[in-house]
């Protein structure tokens, strides 16, 4: 077959526009790539879950509650000797339960950084006054920057370096808890659990729109796939944007047509919403002697630092 | 626009889940009201969809991103109410599965994002383009052949999802300013958001005043002209 002549030439134009628009196109790309790795990694990932390991062998409503009044707990602390104890429990309840220690570094690395960055400026005495830890520079008088007044001596305050690393800790140290969640239960039985707390009209609400958030995602990615596949050069931004907003709006046309669908199926079925086939109660005589334990230490350790919050 | 668990005292998120609690209760009673038939697939595929477009980055001039919240899109399409709730089982299911936003603050981010952003967005849109009806979406309006009014229903969609997104931002940044006041040690340093209203409330709102809320107007706009154009049957009447 020969080539045609079109593809035989390139234009100077069109070289230029498409190194410029090159840019643009494997953002979008990088974005769908990371958003659909990202939730098919959280979704479906179950290889940590599976392993024999403490948290994992916890009955999983007991476990979640647990942890989510330890991240309660947490954020009553007042002093970085708090959250230090709450980071370690942390990374003992990690090590315990065989969680990779990259694994979970990789998935606390970039709220670390965020809230470090976020918390930095915190440690200048033109955001946080106090006694100086040290001395950066002089001006000969103070400035006024916005809505910033930067004095005439810039230091590093005490408060200011503590209070950044309170925000850090806790941030850091929160999120690690709810990993610890996330990482060692299966997710629909997350799901399960977790709805276990509430009505069953929202239980069942939270169950289908967990189901369904990836397959919109998977959707999207192939309402894009299919412009892009038929387009041989890159688009200008005005008509991106207009690609990208009618695949929204054919994703919510798609989210409706298939929640009527939905609603026919589920009639059909007889089912009310209020059915308790996903759910089973919860019986403090089922519990094992590893949930005891747990559950005994536990609420030592929440007492404890209960009172620990109030000195 | 998400915060995270560490920002907010316990005085502020308490006091936000104690506010959101009773507008959740209220959104459930009044979409009971509204629909008819079951709402429950309704609800649960509109939170899917919100979750995917605040996923979802659009590129902006500059090489920066923004992402919708999509508060007055849905709200305008299944109706107010419904987008609360919508919005809000999205925010919990982002929070508990993904780590985005904290679990303390699962309250305050359902507070600004589905409630203030998808009732003041829906209000701004209601008033601009002089929609009527009772709150299950303007899907009725939207059908008018009107040029004139779908014009103006467009700008007020468009405002709306503008505001939107900024009431939002203002309530996080409020919030966020106001924890220097409520939390302090002894010694003075602050032991949870350490910033002042005075840097929060710039720092936040200028990104959404600029790119964002700009984002977040296109993006309502064009899906509905989408819509419209489309799939007029899902804008019943």
């Amino acid at each position: 077959m020969e080539i045609p002549e079109w593809l035989k030439y390139q234009t100077s134009g069109y070289r230029h526009q498409a190194s410029s628009k090159k840019q643009r196109e494997r953002f979008l790309d990088k974005t769908l790539r990371h958003v659909l790795s990202f939730t098919e990694d959280i979704m479906f990932n179950e290889t940590v879950s599976f392993k024999r390991g403490l948290l994992q062998g916890i009955e999983p409503r007991l476990k979640i509650l647990s942890l989510i009044i330890f991240i309660i707990i947490l954020s009553l602390q007042r002093s970085i000797n708090g959250m230090v104890i709450f980071l370690i429990i942390s990374l003992s309840l990690m090590s315990l339960s065989r969680i990779p220690l990259s694994l979970f570094l990789k998935r606390l690395l970039p709220v670390f950084l965020f809230t470090t960055v976020i918390a930095f400026p915190a440690t200048f005495n033109f955001i946080v006054n106090g006694d100086p830890l040290l001395i950066l520079y002089r001006f000969d008088t103070s400035h006024q920057v916005g809505p910033i007044e930067i004095p005439s001596v810039i230091s590093l305050t005490r408060q200011g370096v503590s209070s950044a690393l309170i925000l850090t800790l806790r941030a850091v140290t929160s999120l690690s808890i709810l990993f610890l969640i996330t990482l060692t239960t299966p997710p629909t039985m997350l799901i399960k659990a977790i709805t276990y707390f509430i009505p069953d009209t929202l239980k069942s609400i939270i169950s289908i729109s967990y189901r369904y958030i990836f397959f919109l995602i998977r959707k999207l990615e192939q309402f894009i796939m299919g412009i892009k596949s038929r387009n041989i050069s890159a688009v200008s931004a005005p008509v991106q944007q207009r690609l990208v907003t009618s695949r929204i709006g054919l994703l919510f046309s798609l989210s409706l047509r298939l929640s009527n669908d939905l609603e026919r199926a589920i009639e059909s079925r007889g089912y009310n919403y209020k059915s308790k086939v996903q759910s089973s109660k919860f019986k403090v005589s089922e519990l094992s002697s590893i949930d005891i334990m747990w559950l005994f230490l536990s609420v030592i350790f929440t007492g404890l630092m209960i009172w620990k919050s109030l000195d | 626009m998400h915060i995270p668990d560490g920002y907010l005292g316990p005085i502020t998120y308490g006091s936000l889940w104690g506010g959101i609690i009773p507008v959740w209760i209220y959104a459930s009673k009044k979409i009971k009201e509204i629909f008819k038939a079951s709402h429950v697939p309704l609800l649960a595929l509109s939170s899917a969809f919100s979750f995917v477009i605040m996923m979802f980055n659009v590129p902006i001039p500059g090489g920066t991103t923004g992402h919708a919240t999509g508060a007055t899109l849905i709200a305008i399409l299944i109706g107010p109410w419904a987008a609360t709730l919508a919005l809000s089982i999205s925010l919990i299911i982002q929070a508990f599965l993904f780590g985005d936003g904290g679990i303390t603050a699962i309250g305050a981010n359902c507070f600004n994002i589905a409630f203030a952003g998808a009732i003041g967005g829906y209000g701004i849109y209601r008033l601009i383009s002089g929609a009527r009806g009772k709150g299950q979406g303007v899907k009725t309006e939207l059908r008018t052949p009107n040029s004139e009014l779908r014009t103006r229903q467009l700008i007020g969609a468009g405002i709306g999802a503008y505001v939107s997104i900024n009431f939002a931002a203002l309530f996080a940044a409020i919030e966020l300013g106001i924890q220097p006041i409520l939390h302090t040690g002894l010694d003075g340093r602050p032991l949870y958001s350490p910033f002042p209203l005075s840097i929060t409330i710039p720092s936040i709102m200028i990104g959404n005043l600029l790119i964002f809320g700009i984002i977040e107007a296109i993006v309502t706009i064009l899906v509905l002209i989408y819509l419209r154009k489309s799939h007029p049957e899902l804008i019943r009447g």
